[in-house]
Parts: C-alpha cells; sequence; structure tokens
C-alpha cells in the first residue's frame, strides 16, 4: 500500500460515525467528509496504480489514478459537498449515511482497475441509492425504490454475466478497452455494454430513471442526480470510447428524453427526462471517440453535475416550501421566493447554453467533435436537442414553475417562501461553479482526461448560440398556449413491467391459482374421501351405485320406488357391513373357487 | 403571456442585432454547406422547436402516450 487515501473509502468509512454525533458537531462532521475526499483526489498522483491486493489469485484494484477518474473524483466530491449542505437542515441519519455510501462507492467505482472491484461497488450504488428514494415517502416512493432496485440488480446480474464470460477466457480481470472479438467474444462484450447502458439511461432500459428520481426525498434526489448515470458514463469511456452504436444510442437518448419534457407535468420527472436527454450527448460523444469527443464528454458529464444538481435543488426547493411537484398546481411565486429563482434561472441557462454559462462551453465541445468529424446528421440532432433543451427548462419549465399567473392553486401560492439558508448557500455554491466553468473554461478544461486548448468563445459560435436561443424564445411566445400543463402521467417503458407485471400477478392469482385449488381439491380431497366412503362398506357402496344407476335408466313408475330406497341405503351406509359376510359364504366362494380348478384340471 | 409593446421591440431589436452580427462573423472551420447561410441556426432554432413541440404532441395525444394520473393505480 502507498501512500494514498482513497476518496471513496473515506466516504464509507466516514459514515460510521454520524450516528454517534450530535448537534452543530454532526453537522460539521458530514461536510468535512467530502472536504477530506477532496483534499485525498488533490494529493492523487496521476498515472500511478495503487491499492492493489491478491485476493484468492484475482487481482483487485481499487486505484486506478488518471487524468481521467481524478476528473470524475473532483466533480463528485464538491457535488457530495454541495449535497451535505443542500441536507444540512434534515435531521435524518439514514439518509445523510445512504448519500455518503452512495457517493463513496460511486467513487469506488471510478477509482476500480478491474471489474470485480467495479462490480463489488456498482452493487454498492444501486442499494444505498435505492435507500434515498424510499426515504422521498411520496405516495409511489416504495413501489418506485423497488422497481429502480430490482431493474438494478437486473442490470447487474447483466454486467457480472460479461464479467464472468470475459474472465473465463481471459484469466484477467482488468478493466480496458471491450472488443467484440476480444475475450469472451461478442457475448461478453454486450452483456457488459448492456450493464453499462442500463445505468445510462439509454432507451429502452431508461425508464428506472424517470420512474424513481422523481418519486426520491427532496435532498436524496440530487444525489441521485448526479452520481449513477455520471458513473455510467466513466465506465463507458473507459470500455467502450469509438464503439459506433453509442453514437446512434446517444442521438436517439437526446431526443427522447427532450419529447418527454415537453409534455411533463410533474417538474422532477421533466427534470429527471433531461438527465436523459443531457446523458445522450454524452453517450454519442464516447461513441465519436475522437480524444476532443471524450474530453467533451467528461466535460459535459462535470457541468452537468453541477447545473442539474442545481436544478434539482431549486425544483427541491419549491416543492419542500409548497409541497407540490405539479406544474398544474404550481406558477406565479417567483415573488414569493425571489432567491431561489434567480439561482434556478443560472442553472437554467447552464443547461440551455447560454454563452459565459457551463453549458455553452460543453455542449460545444461535443457538437464540434461531431461538427469536425464530418457527421451531419449527428450534429444536427445534437442541435435540435439543445433547442428543446432551452425551450422545455429554460423557457417552458421555468414559466409554469414561477411566473405563469396562479389562479388554480392558492395554497401552493400562500405556502411559498424561500427555503432554508443552507438550501439556498448550497444553490448559490452550484451557481458559481456553473457560471466558473462558462466564464472562465480553462478551469473546467484543466479537469478533463486530455489537454486541450479550445476556444469555445469564437464569434461565429456566439451568434449561432444566440440565434437558436432568440428564435427558439421567439417559438415559445407564438405557441404558449399550447405547451399548457395537463393533469396527466406520460407511460414509458416501465410500462412494460408496470402493466404486464400487474397481468402476470393477476394469471398468478385467479386463473392458475383456481385451476391448482381444483387440482388440489380432486386428487388430495375428492379421491381418498370417495375412496374411504367405499371401503367403508364395498358392497352396500356397489348397492347404492347400482339402485343410482337403474334410477337414471328405469321409467318413472320405478322412480319413487327406487328413490326411497337409495335414500334408505344410504341413511343406513355404511351399516354393520360384518353381518353380510358371514363364514357360510365364505364356504359358498371356497366351494366355487375350487369347482372352478376342477373344471379347469379336467378341461 | 402579455408582453407589452416595449419589451417586444426591444426583444425584436436584439435579435436583428444578432442576426446582423452573424451575418458578418467570420466562420472559424466550415464544413457543411450551411455552416456558411447567415442565420441559418435562426431558422432551424424557429423550425426545430416547432416540430419537437408537434412531434411531443403527436406523441402525446395520438399514440397516447400520455395517461390519466391515476393510470397504473
Amino acid at each position: 500500500m502507498t501512500e494514498w487515501a482513497h476518496p471513496g473509502v473515506i466516504m464509507l468509512v466516514g459514515t460510521i460515525l454520524i450516528p454517534f454525533l450530535k448537534g452543530g458537531v454532526k453537522k460539521s462532521y458530514m461536510l468535512l467528509i467530502p472536504l477530506v475526499a477532496l483534499a485525498a483526489t488533490y494529493y492523487s498522483t496521476p498515472g500511478t496504480t495503487v491499492w492493489v491486493y491478491d485476493y484468492m489469485g484475482l487481482k483487485l484494484v481499487f486505484g486506478r489514478i488518471d487524468a481521467l477518474s481524478i476528473g470524475f473524483s473532483y466533480a463528485f466530491c464538491i457535488m457530495t459537498f454541495i449535497g451535505g449542505v443542500y441536507s444540512l437542515h434534515l435531521d435524518d441519519d439514514r439518509q445523510h449515511i445512504a448519500g455518503l455510501l452512495y457517493a463513496g462507492s460511486s467513487l469506488g467505482a471510478v477509482f476500480a482497475g478491474d471489474l470485480l472491484t467495479l462490480f463489488l461497488f456498482w452493487e454498492i450504488m444501486a442499494f444505498s441509492s435505492a435507500y434515498l428514494i424510499f426515504a422521498g415517502k411520496f405516495k409511489n416512493s416504495t413501489k418506485a425504490g423497488t422497481r429502480y432496485l430490482l431493474v438494478h440488480i437486473a442490470g447487474g446480474l447483466f454486467l457480472l454475466a460479461g464479467i464472468l464470460m470475459y474472465y473465463a477466457e481471459s484469466h484477467s480481470l482488468a478493466f480496458n478497452g471491450f472488443t467484440p472479438d476480444g475475450p469472451g467474444g461478442a457475448t461478453a462484450f454486450y452483456l457488459i455494454l448492456i450493464g453499462f447502458l442500463l445505468n445510462a439511461a439509454v432507451p429502452p432500459l431508461s425508464a428506472w430513471l424517470s420512474d424513481a428520481y422523481p418519486e426520491g426525498s427532496i435532498t436524496g434526489s440530487v444525489f441521485l442526480a448526479t452520481f449513477t448515470t455520471k458513473t455510467a458514463i466513466y465506465v463507458l469511456i473507459r470500455g467502450f470510447s469509438g464503439a459506433e452504436i453509442l453514437i446512434v444510442l446517444g442521438i436517439i437518448m437526446t431526443l427522447y428524453g427532450i419529447l418527454y419534457t415537453i409534455i411533463e407535468n410533474d417538474c422532477r420527472r421533466l427534470l429527471s427526462y433531461h438527465i436523459i436527454s443531457q446523458v445522450g450527448y454524452m453517450v454519442a460523444a464516447v461513441g465519436i471517440g475522437t480524444e476532443f469527443a471524450i474530453n467533451g464528454s467528461a466535460a459535459h458529464a462535470f457541468t452537468n453535475i453541477f447545473f442539474k444538481g442545481l436544478l434539482f435543488m431549486g425544483a427541491g426547493a419549491v416543492i419542500y416550501v409548497t409541497g407540490t411537484r405539479k406544474l398544474t398546481e404550481l406558477g406565479g411565486i417567483y415573488k414569493k421566493m425571489p432567491k431561489t429563482v434567480v439561482l434556478f434561472m443560472v442553472g437554467a441557462f447552464a443547461i440551455s447554453g447560454f454563452p459565459l454559462f457551463s453549458g455553452f462551453v460543453s455542449k460545444a465541445m461535443i457538437i464540434g467533435a461531431a461538427h469536425y468529424e464530418h457527421m451531419a446528421w449527428t450534429t444536427m440532432l445534437l442541435s435540435l436537442t439543445a433547442v428543446g433543451t432551452f425551450l422545455s427548462v429554460g423557457l417552458k419549465l421555468a414559466y409554469h414553475l414561477f411566473f405563469r399567473p396562479n389562479e388554480h392553486n392558492e395554497l401552493a401560492m400562500h405556502k411559498a417562501k424561500e427555503p432554508p439558508t443552507n438550501m439556498l448557500v448550497a444553490m448559490a455554491m452550484a451557481a458559481v461553479i456553473c457560471i466558473l466553468f462558462g466564464v472562465y473554461p480553462k478551469a473546467l478544461f484543466s479537469m478533463l482526461p486530455f489537454p486541450t486548448d479550445y476556444n469555445p468563445y469564437t464569434m461565429d459560435h456566439v451568434t449561432a448560440s444566440l440565434l437558436m436561443l432568440g428564435f427558439t424564445a421567439l417559438a415559445f411566445y407564438i405557441v404558449l398556449g399550447k405547451l399548457n400543463p395537463h393533469k396527466t402521467l406520460s407511460i414509458d417503458t416501465d410500462w412494460f413491467y408496470r402493466k404486464t407485471g400487474g397481468m402476470f400477478i393477476y394469471f398468478i392469482n385467479s386463473p392458475l391459482l383456481k385451476i391448482g385449488d381444483l387440482i388440489a381439491g380432486v386428487v388430495f380431497t375428492a379421491v381418498p374421501n370417495g375412496l374411504i366412503y367405499f371401503m367403508r362398506n364395498p358392497l352396500g357402496a356397489f348397492k347404492i351405485g347400482a339402485d343410482t344407476f337403474s334410477l337414471a335408466i328405469s321409467g318413472s313408475d320405478r322412480r319413487v320406488k327406487l328413490r326411497s330406497r337409495i335414500k334408505r341405503e344410504k341413511a343406513i351406509y355404511p351399516g354393520d357391513n360384518i353381518k353380510h359376510w358371514p363364514i357360510g359364504s365364505t364356504v359358498v366362494w371356497v366351494a366355487v373357487f375350487l369347482l372352478a380348478c376342477l373344471l379347469i384340471y379336467f378341461v | 403571456m402579455k408582453l407589452s409593446r416595449k419589451v417586444k421591440t426591444i426583444f425584436f431589436i436584439i435579435l436583428g442585432l444578432i442576426v446582423i452580427a452573424d451575418y458578418f462573423a467570420p466562420r472559424g472551420y466550415p464544413i457543411f454547406p450551411w455552416d456558411t447561410i447567415p442565420a441559418f441556426w435562426g431558422a432551424f432554432a424557429f423550425v426545430g422547436c416547432l416540430l419537437l413541440i408537434g412531434i411531443s404532441k403527436f406523441l402525446g395525444y395520438k399514440l397516447k402516450v400520455m395517461k390519466k394520473e391515476d393510470f397504473y393505480d
């Protein structure tokens, strides 16, 4: 072991003391943990591989330190700190611990140099993040959290199957680039890819995100918006740089997310679809695979962590004070919470790619990378998504959340006020980073895996961006009436497991279980009971049977007589059967048999 | 949302200034034919915006993606 402290392990181990501390000490301790992890990141030496252990012949690498992992570690540690500030008012140890475990395991996955270590942290991420959804305590939180967990367990199993196939052939767990003709063949390649794509929320494997994130706790969803998808981007950069299928998937993701945001009513579900859309840029950039594109992918991941965190914090603040998430019940509250509005708008400008905000720089890098590679469609469609992003966050969401005249919900209007100071401070910190990256892109570039001297502020690029923003605003103003939110929910691919899951349970409960009951009734009740009944007095039973049969075939004149006889027989059944079998009759039977033997003998 | 005449005028003046600036902006790295068309991205955004709204409304209403809020209950 060398002189290195693992930022992820610092967070994981740091959680142990939280339940034993109280008041101000606890609060400062919780903020200290990410700062210590940040310091540990700062003192990491790029290009080294440390914390390597031999476990039963497997080489486990906990510390692969290079520019890429350090960049992600910085972003994660800073965002954990901001998330910590945002949740300071909250007195719920379990949520604090889950948040730090989630952040710590994400860092563990980022520094993992082998597939087994990666898988280990991957699973801790799934379970700790699921708690943040359960803690939401909304009407559907528990159900959504359970679905989230099941989907992630399934995704983890895809990953594990791929890893095992890869290991079986290569006898190495080293986590480097995968190719379809590498160890384990195309099957291992695609299994691992599916595991990663599920966490990156690529449709049709994306419904878990828009299903679960809106149900998470107000503070928890800030963590949720940060770690899972960005860790997935990190591992995609490591394993699947230049895999061309990712370009197509990335473009589909961006547009898929945007189309949903336009018809969505739940403000955090709307933002969740924006995560899918923005992560699509990063996935597409990983697919392009040039150094500039990978830089763009990482840059967009870092800027996205802060502006999406900021937007989730802003939406969370609105939910915290008003108690509602639906745009149909909100609007007009800008007078009551102006500070929140200003900070939220910084995030909205950043995600929309306004010049001087962070999204402008990182989005330009990804679209630029497609442009340099002469990919006309990619450039066009990613630009179209940029238009849609401004339309749905910068204009539609902001308008309906804060500015639209509110005549429909007096209660939300009445309850609206500025959130607790710690929430505002956390939002302000994220806002400062959004502006810093936009005004001084070198700060962002210093976190990227490859050195770059890119200048996003050329005149043609600035005018092109302003044209897009200006004309989007014009179009928005023209069709404003058509964009009013409605009291609806939008079905996604989770329909398949939510509705068919219900149908499956109905099938089990109703026809299948009834058939089962029927079979059990016949085999275990009717048949043995019948046999027992018959064996009590076989002759009597035969007599009843024969009489019943003759009742069925006889004419009406005999029926009355037969009926009364059957009734009498049934009444005395089984009766005293011994007297029907005297010794005399046995002697007669023996004589009959002897006679039969004699006849056979002579014939 | 009703905007006052003054706000509208200012907005259109700004939009016009951006178009003029774009006309004079030197193109750094033109590859595609449309890279050199002035105000191309303005037209693109305007059409694209309406297109996105149209498609999402089509998905929501015609393809029945939008359901009542108690759909899953």
